[in-house]
């Protein structure tokens, strides 16, 4: 009963527009204080433990890598390399903008960022080549969602921290399933682009182009190789990686493309700084509440619960997936990830679910939760971006939005896909 | 300036200095990382200090910012009902979620102060080879609590004598303000 109403006290206040952070914290301390025999120091204890984690400190430096790469305008870099090879095909432009957003997503962490970065570089070009201003703003709205999946990905150092999952296997477990994210919705702009006439295409395929605009793209080419070859092989941790690309983020901007300056990467390095506090922040109150079920034995109890039902391993997915989907309509993917983690994961361990495919399920979820209305943050994004109505956006987005339920639904009954590299 | 014209956002210079500093440990941080990664990888030489001192460096980067990242709008938080309710119903749910940050924070400090005192009387160091002392570590809590309740009792003010204090589409009006107008604001992040 306490927890019912802990849970509704909760929702009323996110509702009511307080911070989740402060909301989640707030709850759990109520809660924590009002347990009988548990000390008020516990509160302070699980809030300094949340945060003092190796893993999670890979969080600000990939978000200061995201920026840096973002700001330093590497997509335009990106795009050209990839028109080259890419459009003589119909709707070649579109093909060139998702698969700058599958090597963006490789060099950043976040589906907003990757929206925000390529968005800002490509709906111009887009709007030249006449395709509709809707179909521009979902294509990038939905390929940002990418970044989530692709490492680096802070869903997974989130996970990672929360579950205790090394965030490393979490990486090499997300390449395959972006991958295949990649495909389909690389298919699903091909056949639209075709059905609906969008876009022209060149007569050949550029080579000469491909070879003039190679080796000024090399650099920024090397930072998916350096991210994933070094976490695939082993010679870097997660945090360490994050520390280097960060590094080499800075000197490809700054001395090899020479797009900004040192004031730039100060003034970019507050902002990651506070972007990461407001991560730390709600991790910092998704642990008190993690504390207070763990306390009160709810995983235990809902797990007890699914063994009476004798719930089977695919009706339990089938239920996570409607569960995550709903409450990401409402919620960003953050509090969805602290919410929903600490309860989910017990759960699916105990019915034998391999953890590491469900984070890749529950990191599948939090992409569609950035393109489903009336919180979906990418179509915010791409709206302000492309200015057109949010409306708009949700009217492009949809059969991309059928195309993410089924690669949603494949991941979470072909666990191969996300095992296969580990 | 009349009050109609105020907008929220100033965090002071005290913030905006402790923003440099939680910046400041971001950087170092990121140099200690790459050093402690490439001398892992070229030397095959570790150092015990590297992690341990990452992950302070950032706790202490976070309690410093913390406050002043709701004074940037950085903090997240749904809108959408809010925004749908008489301007009457919207100025009580600001002031809503101004005390539900308060007596967090409030509870925050209230949590963790007394346990950095305790550290302090008792000199209890970190268990690594690094020896830090715990208090000074432990006290990044309540200085987090403090940032925090300076922001929200800030806001609280802002609610309750002007308008919205958590509004995303006014530019903050310090140098700080200014200078974080310039880079478009992502967030949240995922």
């Amino acid at each position: 009963m306490t927890l019912i109403l802990a849970a509704i006290g909760l929702l009323v206040l996110m509702a009511l527009g307080a911070h989740v952070a402060t909301t989640m914290g707030l709850i759990s301390s109520v809660m924590t204080i009002t347990m009988d025999g548990v000390p008020i120091v516990v509160i302070a204890q699980t809030a300094f433990k949340s945060i003092n984690s190796y893993p999670l400190m890979a969080v600000p430096m990939f978000i200061l890598m995201g920026n840096i790469m973002m700001r330093g305008n590497i997509v335009f870099i990106l795009v050209e390399l990839i028109g080259t090879l890419v459009r003589f095909f119909k709707g070649g432009l579109a093909l060139t903008v998702m698969l700058a957003c599958v090597f963006f997503a490789a060099i950043s962490g976040s589906s907003v960022a990757s929206a925000s970065a390529i968005g800002a570089s490509t709906v111009e070009e887009l709007k030249r080549e006449r395709y509709p201003a809707e179909f521009s703003a979902a294509l990038v709205a939905v390929g940002g969602t990418l970044g989530l999946m692709i490492p680096p990905s802070l869903g997974f150092i989130l996970i990672g921290s929360i579950v205790g999952i090394p965030v490393d296997k979490l990486f090499i477990a997300g390449i395959v399933p972006g991958l295949f994210e990649a495909a389909l919705l690389l298919i699903t702009t091909y056949v639209i682009c075709r059905r609906k006439g969008y876009g022209t295409a060149n007569s050949s395929i550029d080579l000469s182009g491909f070879v003039r605009k190679l080796p000024r793209s090399t650099g920024a080419l090397s930072m998916p190789v350096l991210i994933m070859g070094s976490i695939y092989f082993g010679l870097f941790t997660p945090t360490e990686v994050s520390a280097v690309a960060a590094g080499f983020a800075i000197v490809l901007c700054v001395y090899i493309y020479r797009t900004m300056q040192w004031r730039d990467v100060w003034v970019i390095s507050k902002e990651s700084v506070m972007q990461s506090s407001m991560i730390f922040a709600v991790v910092l109150g998704g642990s008190l509440i993690g504390f207070v079920l763990s306390r009160m034995g709810a995983s235990q109890a809902l797990v007890a619960l699914m063994v009476e039902l004798n719930m089977q391993p695919w009706q339990f997915l089938l239920m996570a997936n409607i569960i995550l989907l709903v409450l990401g309509m409402f919620l960003d993917g953050v509090a969805m990830i602290v919410l929903t983690a600490p309860l989910l994961f017990p759960i699916a361990t105990q019915l034998g679910i391999n953890p590491i495919h469900f984070a890749v399920i529950m990191v599948a979820n939090v992409e569609i939760a950035t393109l489903t209305p009336p919180i979906g943050l990418n179509l915010f994004v791409m709206s302000s971006i492309a200015k057109i109505p949010v409306e708009s956006v949700v009217k492009g987005v949809l059969p991309f939005f059928v195309t993410r339920i089924v690669a949603l639904g494949i991941l979470t009954y072909v666990p191969w896909l996300s095992l296969v590299l580990l | 300036m009349p009050t109609h014209e105020k907008k929220f956002g100033q965090a002071g210079p005290v913030l905006n200095m402790l923003l440099n500093i939680g910046t400041v440990f971001l950087l170092l941080a990121t140099v200690i990382m790459i050093l402690e990664g490439l001398s892992r990888y070229v030397l095959n030489v570790s150092y015990f200090w590297a992690e341990e001192s990452v992950r302070f460096l950032m706790i202490w980067a976070f309690s410093l910012t913390i406050g002043i990242a709701g004074f940037r709008k950085m903090h997240i938080r749904t809108e959408l009902l809010v925004q749908r309710f008489p301007i009457k119903i919207q100025r009580l749910c600001w002031l809503l979620s101004c005390v539900t940050g308060i007596v967090f924070a409030l509870v925050l400090i209230y949590s963790s102060f007394p346990q950095a005192v305790r550290y302090y009387k008792m000199g209890i160091v970190s268990e690594s080879n690094l020896e830090l002392p715990m208090w000074l570590l432990y006290l990044a809590m309540p200085i987090a609590g403090f940032g925090l309740f300076w922001y929200y009792i800030k806001a609280a003010i802002f609610a309750w004598k002007v308008g919205d204090p958590f509004a995303t589409n006014e530019e903050p009006s310090d140098e700080q303000g200014a200078d974080n107008s310039k880079t478009q604001t992502s967030n949240p992040l995922l």
